[in-house]
């Protein structure tokens, strides 16, 4: 937090190298978002220099009130998601509760973990499930599992209930591992 | 970056609301449990092939196919933000420039049409209170100033005057 607080400081002194260094510590994250909410390898370039330069511009309004992590999550997920309403691309799919419970009730045994990953065709396969997630769901896997950020600073990134997040993962989760299931199965 | 630790995230994860049902509730347990482990590089459980999948999942999610970043894209954004600032920085000045010229011209222009009134009144009192001579010499006088000061002032509005240092760039 005090590292976070020198950053923006050094920032807003335009002391030189400063905001690149903070594009630099954050990027990842950026990309991260924007390229799992919009796909395009172009735009995702185009959004993320659109959100930091956002960031460069808005710093000043930034109050210390949650994290700069948050704080520069939040703009790229907005930057990203006005970008797919603006081309009327749904961000998220809304799945019944039949449709989460069902994956509950089916198990098979004898799972071998070590020869699934072995075996491209199953992450290859596991992959393009990922990719064919919808926008919010496939961003709230990645923040989760890949930027490990908590489900409390998702919430201040998405402005998304924290019920609501723990759900959207809970339901993509299931689905993915009932696929994952089926697709063993076919190799089997 | 930061990490959070396992503590910090489990802490979070029980802030978030639960399940009402217990299954999904135990499911989301799964769930989680096959993250902390992956994350961990713990054994797998042989027995819950369950688990296992969700920990295949987890792998998957935590080594995505996804375009890398570009080469020297902070180095990029940062010159990017950099020439934005001082355009916008540019366009201000510009704007401020166009302001005080308008009103400069608005102010003599104002005099000009007005002089009818208070030029001939101002003249006419003027001899009493000057001293001798300074009708002649007086208007050299304030000719000088208005040239040395006015021309500041216009370099300096202008931005003629940064290169005679001083000012950083």
């Amino acid at each position: 937090m005090n590292d976070d607080r020198s950053l923006v400081a050094a920032v807003l002194a335009q002391t030189p190298g400063a905001f690149e260094r903070l594009v630099r510590e954050y990027q990842g994250l950026c990309w991260h978002i924007i390229q799992r909410m919009v796909r395009h390898p172009d735009d995702t370039r185009e959004l993320c220099q659109e959100a930091f330069l956002r960031v460069h511009q808005c710093l000043h309004q930034y109050r210390h009130e949650s994290a700069l992590k948050s704080w520069i999550g939040q703009v790229a997920y907005s930057v990203a998601k006005r970008h797919l309403e603006r081309k009327r691309i749904p961000i998220v799919e809304v799945a019944d509760d039949e449709d989460a419970l069902s994956p509950l009730d089916m198990v098979s045994d004898g799972f071998d973990l070590e020869a699934a990953c072995a075996d491209e065709e199953v992450a290859a396969g596991l992959h393009a499930e990922i990719e064919a997630l919808p926008p919010l769901q496939r961003t709230l896997l990645t923040l989760y599992h890949l930027e490990e950020v908590p489900i409390g600073e998702i919430a201040a990134m998405t402005g998304l209930a924290e019920g609501t997040i723990k759900s959207h993962l809970f339901r993509t989760r299931a689905r993915l591992r009932q696929r994952l299931e089926a697709r063993l199965g076919e190799f089997a | 970056m930061n990490r959070k630790t396992f503590d910090d995230k489990n802490a979070n994860d029980r802030a978030a609301p639960g399940f009402d049902d217990p299954r999904m509730e135990r499911e989301w347990q799964l769930q989680e449990r096959a993250q902390r482990e992956e994350r961990a590089g713990a054994p797998m459980a042989a027995d819950d092939p369950r688990l296992a999948q969700y920990r295949l999942l987890t792998r998957a999610l935590r080594a995505p196919v996804m375009e890398p970043i570009p080469f020297g894209f902070a180095e990029q954004v940062a010159r990017r933000a950099q020439a934005v600032a001082t355009g916008n920085d540019r366009v201000e000045r510009y704007l401020q420039q166009l302001l005080l010229g308008a009103l400069v011209v608005a102010g003599v222009w104002f005099a000009w049409s007005s002089s009818a009134g208070w030029l001939p009144a101002m003249l006419q009192g003027l001899p009493q209170g000057l001293p001798q001579g300074a009708l002649s010499w007086g208007p050299v006088v304030i000719a000088c100033c208005a040239l040395t000061w006015g021309w500041d002032g216009v370099a300096r509005v202008v931005g003629l005057d940064r290169g005679r240092g001083g000012h950083a760039a």
